[in-house]
Parts: structure tokens; C-alpha cells; sequence
């Protein structure tokens, strides 16, 4: 994938792209919204053109925009994704999934609740709530704790404060950019201190490795052997 | 989060708002 440098004009085209792609995304799912609960209002179904005798028209417009915002919507999310892995924005792609499932899952309950021209409830419809909110609602608690260890990470790594060892999670649905993503939000790195030990963690195993042998061959007795743990262990040689 | 976090949710914050109105619009305009 080719990335953009923001310094050479990439945040303006950057913005623009995000925008406009992610405002008709949210566009598409809004019209997906209000077409589902326009043909929900008659009923639940209808149907146009083809040979057959129609019993339930759809409302003027509907079908067309039910269609193009389905297929709309697909492309224009995969603009939108396009457009933040090319700029290095951090993405909200993740949340669509939750957000389309949850608004046409507030459909069903609502119209299930209280469905049109007739007392009582529609069972059909709740079942589907149920199940769109579960499909929406799920992903969620998985993404808020990855959300907000993001986050926590950012604030230690700014404050400069102790770091807790850093846990790999899932990815964030929020990752700020880093460094290279514009001048305002670059900052100097701070060295990272596990590094060092890590570095040296090798060798302290070889060592121990090295002197448990000749403890095991009978070359040093255990006081020795414990002798010149300690001195390894302590950051000296053998 | 850094202020370049900042500026990219305002702007898909913005977007998405803009998205829902134009969406209420066109469905209206279309369907009546």
C-alpha cells in the first residue's frame, strides 16, 4: 500500500478523501435506515415490477434507494478504508458493523413492539431484534477494552511515567498516528527500557546455562556453583 | 490521545453528521 507523506499536502487530501467517503457511508446507512422503516410502516415486504400480481406496493423511491444504498454503502466503505491506510488515519472502520447492526436492530424492536395496524406484538420481528443487537452489540465488548488500553498506553508513553509491561491487544479500532502522521503530533520516542534487558537476557541464560553444566560435571562444588551465580546473576562475569 | 488523533475524530465526527443529514435529504426528497 502506498503511504502519503502529510508534509507534502497529504493531510488536506487526506481530510478531504476521509470526508467525503466517510460521509457517504453514513449517508448510505442512514437511507438504508429510513427505507427499511418506511417499507416496515406497510407491513414488512413489498414488491415492483416482474409479471406477477402486486398485493403490496413499495413506497415511491424506496426500492431504488434500498438497492444503491447497499451497494453505495459497500464501495464507499472500501474507499473510506482505502483512504485511511493511504493517509495513515486512524479508522473508525470497525464501528460500522456495530452501527449498522444496532440501527436496523432498533427497527425491528421498535416495530416489533408496536407493529402497524394491528394490537399486540410481532414475535417474527422481535426475534430479529434480538438477533441484530446481539451482532452489533457483541463486537463492542470486545473493542472498549482494546479502546481504552490504547489509550492508557498513549497517556504513559506521554507522561513519561512507569510502564506497565505492554500487553498485546487486539487491534484498537482507534490507533493515533504515529510519529510520521504530521509535525504537530510528532514526538520524540522514548527510549524503551525493556529493550536493554532483553538485550542482555542471552547472555545471563548462556551463563547460567554454562555454569550449571560444570556444577553437574563435578568441575566446581556448590558452594562455588552458588558463588558464581550470584556474580552472574549480579551483572558479573564468570 | 495526540492532537493529530484529535483533529481526524472531530473531522469523521463532522462527516458522519454531515453523512446522516444529507442521507435524511436525499431519502426525502426521493420518497415524497
Amino acid at each position: 500500500m502506498q503511504r502519503v507523506d502529510e508534509r507534502a499536502g497529504g493531510r488536506f487530501w487526506g481530510s478531504v478523501g476521509v470526508f467525503l467517503s466517510l460521509a457517504g457511508v453514513s449517508a448510505a446507512m442512514t437511507i438504508l435506515f429510513l427505507g427499511m422503516r418506511a417499507v416496515m410502516e406497510i407491513g414488512g415486504f413489498c414488491a415492483e415490477g416482474g409479471p406477477y400480481q402486486i398485493a403490496q406496493h413499495c413506497p415511491k423511491g424506496v426500492p431504488i434507494l434500498m438497492v444503491g444504498s447497499i451497494w453505495g454503502g459497500l464501495i464507499l466503505v472500501g474507499v473510506y478504508v482505502w483512504q485511511c491506510a493511504r493517509y495513515e488515519v486512524p479508522s473508525l472502520a470497525l464501528l460500522l458493523w456495530p452501527a449498522l447492526f444496532l440501527s436496523l436492530g432498533w427497527n425491528f424492536l421498535e416495530f416489533g413492539l408496536n407493529p402497524p395496524g394491528e394490537g399486540g406484538l410481532a414475535w417474527g420481528w422481535l426475534i430479529c431484534a434480538v438477533v441484530f443487537v446481539v451482532m452489533g452489540a457483541a463486537p463492542l465488548f470486545f473493542m472498549v477494552p482494546s479502546i481504552r488500553q490504547s489509550m492508557k498506553d498513549e497517556a504513559s508513553s506521554r507522561s513519561g511515567g512507569p510502564e506497565e509491561p505492554r500487553r498485546r491487544a487486539a487491534p484498537s479500532i482507534w490507533t493515533p498516528p504515529g510519529p510520521s502522521a504530521g509535525a504537530a503530533g510528532a514526538e520524540p520516542r522514548q527510549p524503551d527500557r525493556g529493550a536493554s534487558a532483553a538485550a542482555l537476557a542471552p547472555d545471563l541464560v548462556s551463563a547460567l546455562e554454562r555454569l550449571d553444566y560444570l556444577h553437574r560435571t563435578g568441575a566446581i562444588d556448590d558452594e562455588e556453583y552458588e558463588a558464581a551465580k550470584q556474580r552472574v546473576i549480579e551483572g558479573g562475569a564468570l | 490521545m495526540r492532537r493529530g488523533a484529535w483533529y481526524w475524530l472531530v473531522l469523521q465526527l463532522a462527516a458522519i453528521g454531515a453523512g446522516i443529514w444529507l442521507g435524511v435529504l436525499l431519502f426525502n426528497a426521493v420518497t415524497t
